[in-house]
This record gives C-alpha cells, sequence and structure tokens, in this order.
C-alpha cells in the first residue's frame, strides 16, 4: 500500500544533510568569529555560505513535504513526518539567525576562556546534529536504535546546558553595563538554541515511537 | 385491485430486505469504523469489502441462523413481513430516538410477540439464544483479552521502524476489517432473511445471498456517516489495540455464527474494548455502558415483540 516511501526517506535525509551542512558552515562561522584577529571577509564569505545552506534546505523541506504529502503513507504518519522535518528545518533557521546577530553585533568580544566554551557548546551541537540525522535513519528501520539516538541528542543537549549555565553565571560576574550583558547573554542563548531545537526534534522522533509502542 | 404475481411472491421480502439495509449502515461501523475514521483505509474500500465478504459469509455460513430463528415457528410470507418490518420499525424508531439497539434482538422480540398473537410460538430456542447473547460482550472481552497477549511477542519480534508498522495498521485493519465483514454476513443475515426463508417467501441460498447483498449496500450507500460517528469512538483506543477488538468482535461474531444464534457485532464490540481495558489496567467499563447492553438484551426484544404483537393484531383484524 505504501508507494514513494524511498523517495520520502532520500528526501528527509536529504534535508537532514543539508541542516548538517548548514550548521557544519554555521561553526565556522562561530569560529571565525571568536578569533582574536577575526577576518571580516573570510567571516562574510561563510555567513554567505550559511545563507545559501539554509536556503537549499528550504527548498529540499519543501521537496520532503510534498513528497510525503504524495505517498500513500498513513494519514496520521503524513503528519508526523511533515512535524518532523519542520523541527529538523527549525534547526538551521536557528543557525542563520545567529548569523544575522553576528552581522548586528560584530564588535562582541568574549574572553579567552568564555570563547572556548562558546566554541565547545558548538561542538557538541555538530555532534547532536549526526545524532540526530542517525536517528531519523533508524526511525524508518529500527525503533530501538532510533531511540538510543535520540537519548543521545538529548545527553548532548544536557552537556550544552551545563555550559550555558557556566556561561551565564560568569557574565553575571563580568563588570559592563546590563545593556552590554544582555547582548552577550542573547548570544550566549541564541547559541544554545540550536541544541534544544535538536532536542525538539528527538522529542518529535521519541513521539512518534511511543504511540506505537504496544 | 389484483397485484401481479410476482409482486404477491417477492413483495414481503422488501421489508427484510430493508432491514438488512438499516443493518447494514449500522453495524458497518463496528469492523471498519476505526479504519475509516482514521482515513487509513478510504471509505469506497471498507464498503466494497462489506458487500463482497458479507454476501461471502451469508452465503457461505449463514444458514444455521435460518434454522435457529425458524424454530420460534411457522409462519406464513405476510406473516414474515410484518415482522421484519416491526424489527427494522424498531431499529429505526430507537436509532432516531439515539438508544441502544440491535438487529438481532429486535427480530427475535418480533418474532415472538407476533407468534404470540397467532398462536404459532414456540420458546424452546429462547435459552440458547439469551444464553448467546450474554455470552457475547463476555465471550468478546475474553477473546480481546488472549489476543493481546498473544499478538503482542509476534509483533515486537517483527516490528522493523515507521513504515513497517504503517504496513501492519494498514494490513491488520484491512483483513480484521474483511474478516469482520465476512462474520457479519456470516451471523447477520438470519436476522435479515431468516423469517422468509422461514416462510418459505425464499430458498436458504437465495436468502442468504439478497440478505448478505442487502448488508453490504447499507454499508456502501449510507454506512459512512455512522462509520465516522461509531468509530470516533473506538478511535481513543491506539492502532494496535483497535485491531485486537475489531479481530475479537469478528471471532465472537463468527462463533455464534456456526452455533447459529445472530447476535450484536456493536456488544462483541464493547466487550472486546473492555476485554483490552482489563490487559491495559484501564476500567473501560462505565454503569452507562452496562445499562446500555441489558436494554439491548431486555428492552429491544421488549419493544420490538410489543410491536409486531400490535401491528400483528390489527392485521389479523382487518383481515
Amino acid at each position: 500500500m505504501i508507494g514513494g516511501i524511498s523517495t520520502v526517506v532520500k528526501r528527509i535525509m536529504d534535508h537532514m544533510s543539508l541542516v548538517e551542512k548548514t550548521l557544519e558552515a554555521f561553526n565556522e562561522v562561530l569560529r571565525q568569529y571568536l578569533k582574536e584577529d577575526m577576518d571580516i571577509d573570510e567571516l562574510g564569505g561563510l555567513m554567505k555560505l550559511v545563507h545559501d545552506l539554509e536556503g537549499q534546505a528550504d527548498d529540499m523541506q519543501e521537496e520532503a513535504t510534498e513528497s510525503i504529502m504524495h505517498s500513500r503513507l498513513l494519514p496520521e504518519t503524513k503528519v508526523e513526518l511533515m512535524r518532523l522535518v519542520d523541527r529538523v528545518d527549525g534547526v538551521a533557521n536557528k543557525a542563520e539567525s545567529i548569523v544575522d546577530h553576528v552581522f548586528l553585533f560584530a564588535h562582541l568580544k568574549f574572553p579567552e576562556d568564555m570563547r572556548g566554551q562558546l566554541a565547545q557548546i558548538m561542538e557538541i551541537t555538530v555532534k547532536q546534529m549526526k545524532s540526530a540525522k542517525e536517528m531519523v535513519k533508524f526511525l524508518f528501520e529500527d525503533f530501538k536504535k532510533a531511540k538510543a539516538k535520540a537519548e543521545e541528542v538529548d545527553d548532548l543537549e544536557s552537556e550544552v546546558d551545563g555550559l550555558e549555565r557556566a556561561l551565564i553565571a560568569e557574565l553575571r560576574r563580568w563588570d559592563v553595563s546590563i545593556a552590554e550583558k544582555y547582548v552577550y547573554l542573547n548570544f550566549i542563548e541564541k547559541l544554545a538554541d540550536i541544541s534544544d531545537a535538536l532536542e525538539d526534534v528527538a522529542s518529535v522522533v521519541e513521539q512518534i515511537i511511543a504511540i506505537r509502542q504496544i | 385491485m389484483k397485484f401481479p404475481a410476482w409482486l404477491k411472491s417477492y413483495g414481503p421480502l422488501s421489508s427484510g430486505l430493508y432491514l438488512g439495509w438499516a443493518l447494514g449502515t449500522n453495524d458497518a461501523a463496528n469492523v471498519f469504523g476505526t479504519a475509516v475514521a482514521t482515513r487509513v483505509i478510504p471509505f469506497l474500500w471498507a464498503g466494497v469489502s462489506i458487500l463482497i465478504f458479507a454476501t461471502l459469509g451469508a452465503v457461505l455460513e449463514g444458514y444455521a441462523g435460518f434454522q435457529t430463528l425458524g424454530r420460534f415457528g411457522a409462519m406464513t410470507p405476510w406473516q414474515a413481513f410484518w415482522i421484519a418490518l416491526s424489527a427494522a420499525l424498531t431499529v429505526t424508531l430507537m436509532t432516531y430516538l439515539g438508544l441502544p439497539v440491535s438487529t438481532s434482538q429486535a427480530i427475535v422480540g418480533a418474532i415472538i410477540g407476533a407468534g404470540a398473537v397467532n398462536g404459532t410460538l414456540d420458546l424452546s430456542p429462547l435459552g440458547k439464544v439469551v444464553i448467546s447473547w450474554i455470552s457475547t460482550p463476555i465471550g468478546a472481552g475474553a477473546i480481546a483479552f488472549l489476543l493481546y497477549f498473544i499478538l503482542k511477542p509476534l509483533i515486537l519480534k517483527f516490528s522493523r521502524g515507521l513504515f513497517w508498522w504503517d504496513n501492519f495498521i494498514f494490513w491488520g485493519l484491512l483483513i480484521a476489517g474483511i474478516y469482520g465483514a465476512y462474520s457479519l454476513g456470516a451471523n447477520n443475515v438470519a436476522n435479515v432473511m431468516g423469517v422468509f426463508v422461514n416462510a418459505k417467501v425464499v430458498s436458504p441460498f437465495m436468502g442468504a445471498l439478497l440478505g448478505g447483498l442487502s448488508i453490504g449496500l447499507g454499508a456502501l450507500t449510507y454506512g459512512k456517516k455512522v462509520m465516522e460517528t461509531v468509530g470516533e469512538g473506538i478511535v481513543r483506543l491506539s492502532p494496535y489495540t483497535a485491531l485486537v477488538v475489531v479481530l475479537a468482535e469478528a471471532i465472537t461474531v463468527h462463533f455464534f455464527a456456526v452455533v447459529g444464534v445472530p447476535v450484536s457485532t456493536s456488544q462483541a464490540v464493547v466487550g472486546g474494548v473492555i476485554g483490552v481495558g482489563f490487559v491495559e489496567g484501564v476500567n473501560r467499563i462505565d454503569q452507562q455502558t452496562v445499562k446500555k447492553i441489558i436494554f439491548g438484551w431486555i428492552g429491544t426484544p421488549t419493544i420490538a415483540g410489543l410491536l409486531a404483537a400490535l401491528i400483528m393484531f390489527v392485521v389479523n383484524l382487518a383481515r
């Protein structure tokens, strides 16, 4: 009864690959941004790459949604998969929104140790994205493995959470104006939001599996 | 006024065909309600499946029910007409009033009511019939309880991700629905055509064929709305438990088709729902449900019986 399933899987996974590439490009943006001797031209090029990849991910999201709609999956499954693809796309959107933030607040200068922690957040998030991609692949093949990967995504989010709290505590001790603190806080929170968005993807997968548990 | 010979011979069948059509519109929901309400199976597939498999069930296994109903006493073709009409009117009236109704219980009540007025009543099969009615929800509950445990390890062993699950639910509900349609035809065709076979208006084969077709056409022409409404009640179950309930109902109703007693598919569904509720630790039985079932056993045949007795009394007076 199920038609076009291989197309559905391919498009969902292609979409995830583009979101993963967007995150990797964004990681490069962050690296450049956190450098003492930031190269503005290179940063600009990387920022453009993030925008381009996010745009490609949007296009692929449409194609994936289209293939889901025209497949012969059960209506409930279609709705769940469209929600999943939408949440995955939200991850790329979060990364793109920080690029805009970087563009607006190019002068943000974090101290050395905080820069390390910010870079670490992004390294973990990229790792989390790889786990999320495997999780979605397993969702189509094996619920147990998908569930294990979802737990991995959740655990990585907890690590990011810990780093975020440490950064905010550090920020509290800074001797800068409230307005400046707010801008720095906003940046830290936005960065950690990408990990939260990936946790949301894991939650959708966990829900899909949970309602199919006997 | 002179009626054509074919109308005299086959005219009485009209009330039976109407009863079959009404039964099809109502009971289709008990076999494909979940699948159609959740849009897992398109209505047309469900309707056509009921038409084909209810007819097949009626033709292959519907005869035992004819014999049981025939034992309540002999009748003429036009007495059969009035009995089927009384049952049909009871079903229509009670559905209109929103009261629980079972065609099986209505036709037995009508046969008894008419038989009492005509002086042809034989109550010897009543014990077997009543025991079967009471056993229907209990049996379906027990079967659902067992099926839940038997199927669970099998599914967990073979479960392979989202698309496997999609296929399993689709084919599971389709096959259970087809079996349910077969059981419905095999069991309930006696309600529709039993009195006419007994009155020798039609042969058992022709009765089974016409009865099965009328049930199927009822489901196909007017079953969609009922499937969507009644189905929603069952939809609150998970797809797996809904599948178990439909299978338990089909097995129970099929069993009573072999025994030869028409039973209520709705009460079998309620029994199945209670059975899976026991496994899941959910109390799905409330006083209202129990009242509805007991009303089905006592209220429906009483109303149909009184109506048939009244009609028969008036008809006898007018002759």
